[in-house]
């Protein structure tokens, strides 16, 4: 049972999701704004009676896999399939409604580059604020800092306040400081959509000498090229179920040729990265388990 | 639905990884206060406090003495008003001395109550992405008030120093025309006058303020995340609770006012937890009257009931922060 890092079972997510905006007669209008200041009341103490505004969503149901230490697993699904809800609840920022998850040891989490970043703080003392909030030591960070500094290209602007850096400086930090925490799990949430194309590559890389360290990885993304790059195997959520769970190229392959069918794509320049990079995997031995030479030297995608 | 409930020990303890075990699944009942989770993110609480800190005072001239120039500026209008034209009888101490003493401690309550209670909301960008103990927003928030009133505890310190040297004759006197009995009290007046006990008493008051600020500040903060109502209803509270606390006055009134009822009134004014805290202060730096038995008895009572509850209310619904956030 503890071999796995990473567990779910039964998980499920529950939201209440309004329709405030729906139009409304007067007489609709003038009652409503007696009673549902009541009716407000007693569903947020209360709980589960849903207002005249409410409807419930499941955005997660019935969701059990497991992930191996070690392993590199991706997510992949449209968007509102359900991949950000899973991860906020294995990060343990969200509660499920329903199920539990366990996950074993310290968890990095980059769910969205620059959570923690203050706008108002020099670049050093956000270093240290973001790495103590993703759980490191000061000690630990003073020994890494220099490490950090380079990484992310910023060495001339340390005591400059964040918000007078450019959003392409910030978002180098912010992976610095995230990859540089050493986790156990690294939970990853479309961190590589943004970024010009060297910083991708640069962090394409990192995240594949963590994982070759041993570091377990949890990648998601609607974006298959990059689960195709790093994972070992994929899970493919689909209005918050599991749809199909298994080989990387198997299951990307399906839901590529979902998507196309679903909009309709015949010819496309985004879906054609993918398609080279198919080429590439068919020709050659699997690339994903490359390892990384260097951080910064580009290398052709 | 057939799950099962989990407890740690069900665990392998022979894992090789460092990190913890988290399990995440939906609580039932009474929640775990977890209090030795806060210990383990003692980095993350200090550097939120620094960083509010920091973040406070940047491109401001005047710095951390804001922490001082704002009970300073109260005084300075109470002393005008209620001491100069209203003539509140203040037991023979200096009205500017007698007001800042409970200004000091005052500050500090609705200040942190103010900030704790939107803490949640205003750490959502950190909160929503990242776990660690919520708990650290509404104590970090609360703390950096705490950081104010050790500043403006020195300034009314140095200010006590100032009317020693300067002017000894007007602590201790009262004014023309004033009773016997006034100037009976008066005569009794004296800078920390208790003795080397106010060394463990002024951080004991000072606790009665924390606990319940903080406490206050849990339940607002835990409810303000589902009703912004708090947002509103905050200043109003803080506004009537500086008219039933005694900082333009002084709390013997209520003594004197209801003389033969068996404490009832003390002990429903000490309900309020600042007001032993503040006749506590001026007990100790001026030798006025100990804050009365059913007052005190009241203050120390609800200040826990506050803070007990406010810890369980918040643990209570952190669970759904996020979802609400």
């Amino acid at each position: 049972m503890s071999r796995y890092v990473i567990e779910t079972h039964e998980l499920g997510k529950q939201y209440r999701i309004g329709s405030l905006l729906r139009p409304k007669k007067t007489k609709e209008y003038l009652s409503d704004l007696i009673f549902e200041p009541f009716r407000r009341m007693r569903s947020t103490l209360v709980g589960g009676v849903p207002t005249n505004a409410e409807e419930i969503f499941w955005a997660l149901r019935d969701v059990s896999f497991h992930v191996e230490r070690g392993e590199a697993f991706g997510i992949i699904g449209v968007n509102g399939s359900g991949k950000s809800t899973l991860l906020k609840i294995l990060a343990n920022i969200v509660q499920p409604t329903e199920g539990y998850s366990i996950t074993r040891g310290r968890i990095g989490t980059m769910l969205e580059v620059g959570a923690a970043i203050n706008p108002e703080m020099t670049g050093r003392e956000n270093i240290y604020l973001s790495g103590v909030i993703l759980g490191m030591k000061t000690q630990d960070l003073d020994k890494r800092f220099d490490e950090i500094v380079d990484f992310a290209g910023i060495e001339s602007f340390l005591e400059t306040p964040l918000k007078r850096y450019s959003s392409g400086m910030r978002l180098r930090l912010a992976f610095s400081v995230a990859s540089h925490v050493e986790p156990e799990i690294m939970i990853i949430d479309e961190v590589l959509a943004v970024g010009d194309l060297g910083f991708r590559e640069k962090s394409l890389n990192k995240i594949r000498t963590l994982s070759a360290q041993g570091t377990t990885i949890l990648l998601v993304s609607h974006i298959p090229f990059f689960v195709t790059q790093l994972c070992d195997k994929v899970m493919w959520l689909h209005d918050g179920k599991i749809r199909e769970m298994g080989e990387t190229d198997a299951v990307s392959r399906n839901y590529q040729e979902f998507l196309r069918e679903r909009d309709g794509i015949k010819k496309s320049l985004f879906f054609k990265e993918e398609e080279d990079a198919y080429r590439e995997l068919d020709g050659n031995a699997s690339p994903k388990k490359t390892p990384a030479i260097k951080d910064t030297s580009p290398t052709s995608t | 639905m057939a799950t099962k409930s989990l407890h740690a020990n069900d665990l392998d303890p022979e894992s090789e990884l460092t990190g913890p075990v988290i399990i995440n699944q939906p609580t039932k009942g009474l929640p775990h206060l977890r209090l030795g989770e806060l210990w383990e993110y003692r980095h993350l609480l200090w550097y939120i406090i620094k960083r509010d800190v920091v973040v406070r005072y940047k491109q401001t001239v005047f710095g951390l003495s804001w922490a001082a120039i704002n009970p300073l500026i109260t005084m300075v209008v109470f002393s005008f008003v209620f001491g100069s034209l209203l003539r509140v009888d203040t037991q023979g101490v200096p009205y500017p001395l007698f007001s800042l003493t409970a200004l000091v401690p005052w500050t500090m309550f609705a200040k942190g109550l103010t900030n704790a209670a939107t803490s949640i909301h205003s750490n959502s960008n950190i909160i929503t992405k990242i776990y660690f103990p919520r708990i650290i927003a509404p104590v970090s928030a609360f703390a950096n008030s705490f950081i104010d009133f050790v500043v403006s505890l020195i300034v009314l310190l140095l200010m006590i120093v100032g009317y020693l040297v300067l002017a000894p004759g007007l602590i201790g006197t009262v004014p023309d025309g004033a009773s016997a009995e006034m100037v009976e009290a008066a005569s009794h007046v004296r800078v920390f006058g208790p003795g080397p006990i106010v060394l463990v008493m002024i951080p004991l008051f000072s606790m009665i303020v924390v606990l319940s600020g903080m406490g206050l500040g849990f339940w607002f903060s835990a409810l303000q995340v589902r009703m912004r109502d708090i947002n509103y209803i905050i200043p109003f509270v803080l506004q009537i609770g500086q008219y039933l606390t005694p900082i333009a006055y002084s709390s013997s009134i209520i003594a004197r006012f209801s003389q033969h009822d068996g404490g009832i009134w003390q002990f429903l004014y000490g309900l309020n937890p600042l007001v032993t805290a503040i006749g506590g202060f001026r007990w100790a730096f001026y030798n006025l009257p100990f804050p009365d038995t059913p007052s005190v008895i009241a203050s120390v009572l609800s200040c826990l009931v506050i803070f007990v509850t406010g810890i369980y209310f918040f643990r209570y619904s952190e669970a759904k922060f996020v979802d609400y956030l």
